[in-house]
């Protein structure tokens, strides 16, 4: 008899532990959360593994989602060998906010790398809302949706965030000694392809510009002539701009030989002013990219129109950063009244550190400071006090 | 005895060990050039000259076209505009004949002025067959030495200004931004965008490069001092990067600001023959010189 309560004592505690991790297979979580929605081709680690509570408390948490650190935070907690490198260089601008999620979905994707959305181009166009989606003519890479063929999508060392410079890129697909068929007239080697080629789509055939320099549309001759060489060819035509490079300050030194191209398409360009890499911020980051960055840093920033002409003069101005006026004129064309009613400025004011004439730049900052009104220190006592003593 | 050695010791290892909290003093400011009542302030200066013969600054007041000497206590000498002839000059020298060279960005010249002559000559020059944008002017004994802003070359000109030769960064996107000539006659050259520095011999060959370890710079002039220290002048910090002979950053000292110094926009940098590192603010509209 005893032995067979034994025997059933052994089996009961068999069937009990059976049941209990039976149970434990069965995630809680899914008991409300669909478990489907997180079975897809691509399932991020913890969750594969059934360690919801890694991310997320199941009961109270400081962060949405009951999630128990911040999306960043999270992210880089377990993948720390990404965290230096995606600071350096060009940087995404939702990496550098930390916001991992705008292109990754945290559970499950049908896109490796568990980017959300049905196509990578979906998930760039989602934030890149202005770029056309379609062109009559469009680049193999840019038709098929392949983004990141072209662009590194966390951080780069090129601009626009490109995998490599643009000509050693095109390179890649098209051999050198095709682009030298195809471009006959070409001296020398076949470079600066973007120049006249926009790497998406336009409306011309073999994806040239839309809009072509005038003496380009006529042929080479009229600029590729033995004694028309420098910024001099140019200037030709545009005279207007001569009497910049006679400024105070100009960009006649930027890229030697000729320093219009240094900004301008001389063939085509898809703006009237047939400029380089599509957008002017673009170009002005080529060679200053650490005002930029600077700029994002800080905490009270003028609002980023991108169109860094608004203020400055890029050819040439007698003002300290080329700026268009003297720190009164070109804030006030926006900023009207505030010329009327802020601290005294102009000539007659001066500025008892310098003795130079108190303008709105004394005081402000526009691309950014970390006190209000982009103010260059904090307006409630330091600023202030650097002339009124007294106080 | 051996007290005395193990004393010794110990006071070898701490020195040696600490050499930092024995480093050169801090900089210190010093004075200003200035305007004073006379000559009233002054506006937008780009460079300056320091003539180590007679012990005087010369400052070039761009935005008022005009050359202002001081003593080197920083007192006012005189003001020179040349009959209000110069059009936006930008840099100068006194030759070793005591002619002035002054680069004039207005006209796009090199003008010679002869001071007891009492004569005045622009000339635009050209350079295989190009014309020459004049940016920046040195001078060694009867050599002049050019920086074409358009070509970013260093020319070699005689006292006829006839250019005799020219250095150029064949790697540079840019050409060059600044130059110094040592008193051994050597060159040493800025790129701005390779942030490196290009040294060459008196007779224009090149001889090294200088990589600068410093992801932050915008550098627009520099300078070197006897023992081979680099000193970078970062036009859009406002501050001043010093460098080792290989490159290696050291230090970085001054910032933004407007009071005495801090830089705004300054747009030049060289050491005096008196020991001070004076630097061209632009935006403050002065020359801060620092010592230590």
């Amino acid at each position: 008899m005893k032995k067979f309560i034994d025997i059933v004592f052994l089996i009961s505690l068999f069937v009990f532990f059976l049941v209990v991790n039976s149970q434990a297979d069965e995630n809680p979580c899914f008991k409300c959360h669909v478990k489907d929605d997180f079975e897809k081709e691509y399932v991020h680690a913890p969750l594969k593994k059934g360690l919801c509570t890694d991310c997320h408390n199941p009961h109270v948490a400081r962060y949405k989602s009951l999630l128990q650190k911040k999306e960043k935070d999270f992210c880089y907690s377990c993948h720390q060998d990404k965290a230096e490198k995606f600071s350096q260089g060009v940087v995404h601008q939702p990496v550098i906010e930390g916001k991992c999620l705008i292109c990754h979905t945290p559970h499950a994707s049908k896109l490796k790398g568990l980017i959300g959305g049905e196509t990578i181009a979906e998930s760039c166009f989602n934030c890149h809302k202005l770029l056309p989606k379609q062109y009559p003519f469009e680049h193999k890479p840019f038709s098929d949706g392949q983004c990141i063929k072209c662009h590194s999508p966390h951080q780069s060392s090129n601009l626009q965030l490109l995998t490599n410079q643009p000509d050693i890129m095109c390179v890649t697909c098209h051999p050198k000694n095709e682009l030298k068929v195809k471009h006959k007239n070409y001296a020398g080697e076949v470079k600066l392809c973007l120049t006249c080629h926009h790497p998406h789509g336009s409306d011309r055939k073999f994806l040239i510009r839309k809009i072509l320099h005038q003496p380009y549309s006529n042929g080479c001759q009229e600029c590729h002539d033995s004694d028309k060489q420098g910024a001099k060819n140019c200037i030709r035509c545009h005279i207007s701009i001569e009497k910049k490079m006679s400024s105070l300050h100009n960009h006649l030194s930027i890229n030697k030989g000729n320093s219009c191209v240094a900004c301008h398409s001389p063939h085509a360009g898809d703006d009237k002013y047939l400029l380089l890499n599509n957008r002017q911020e673009n170009i002005c980051k080529k060679c200053h990219l650490i005002t930029f960055d600077n700029a994002k840093e800080r905490i009270y920033k003028h609002v980023d129109s991108g169109i860094c002409t608004n203020c400055h003069d890029v050819h040439g101005s007698n003002e300290p950063a080329m700026l268009k006026g003297d720190g009164i004129d070109i804030c006030v064309k926006c900023h009207k009244t505030q010329g009327q009613f802020s601290h005294p400025v102009g000539q007659k004011v001066r500025d008892i550190r310098n003795d130079q004439k108190m303008t709105c730049v004394t005081c402000h900052y526009p691309h950014g400071t970390d006190y209000k009104y982009e103010l260059k220190l904090s307006g409630v006592k330091d600023l202030c006090v650097q002339c009124h003593r007294s106080y | 005895m051996i007290l005395r050695i193990i004393f010794l010791l110990i006071w070898g290892i701490f020195l040696g060990g600490s050499h930092q909290a024995f480093a050169a003093p801090a900089w210190e400011w010093q004075l200003s050039l200035n305007g004073n009542a006379q000559i009233g302030i002054l506006q937008f200066p780009n460079s300056l000259f320091i003539d180590h013969e007679k012990e005087r600054y010369y400052v070039v007041d761009s935005g008022n076209n005009r050359l202002i000497s001081f003593d080197k206590t920083g007192k006012v000498l005189t003001a020179f505009s040349a009959n209000q002839s110069l059009d936006t000059p930008v840099d100068m020298i006194r030759d070793s004949s005591g002619i002035l060279w002054v680069i004039e960005r207005g006209r796009n010249t090199i003008t010679k002025i002869d001071l007891k002559a009492k004569t005045v000559n622009p000339l635009q020059l050209k350079y295989q067959d190009q014309l020459v944008y004049p940016g920046k002017i040195e001078s060694l004994g009867d050599k002049i030495y050019l920086y074409d802003r358009s070509a970013g070359n260093i020319l070699f000109l005689n006292q006829e200004a006839q250019i005799i030769n020219s250095i150029s960064c064949n790697e540079c996107k840019s050409g060059f931004v600044d130059f110094k000539v040592t008193s051994a006659g050597e060159i040493w050259a800025l790129g701005q965008e390779e942030q490196a520095l290009y040294h060459f011999n008196n007779d224009g060959n090149f001889v090294k490069k200088i990589v600068l370890n410093d992801p932050t710079l915008f550098p627009v002039s520099f300078d070197i001092d006897t023992s081979g220290i680099f000193y970078l002048l970062n036009r859009h910090e406002g501050n001043i990067v010093v460098f080792d002979q290989e490159g290696r950053l050291k230090y970085r000292f001054l910032g933004k600001g407007h009071v005495h110094g801090r830089l705004s926009y300054p747009t030049e940098i060289r050491l005096d023959p008196w020991g001070r590192l004076c630097v061209v603010d632009e935006g403050n509209g002065r020359v801060e010189i620092f010592g230590r």
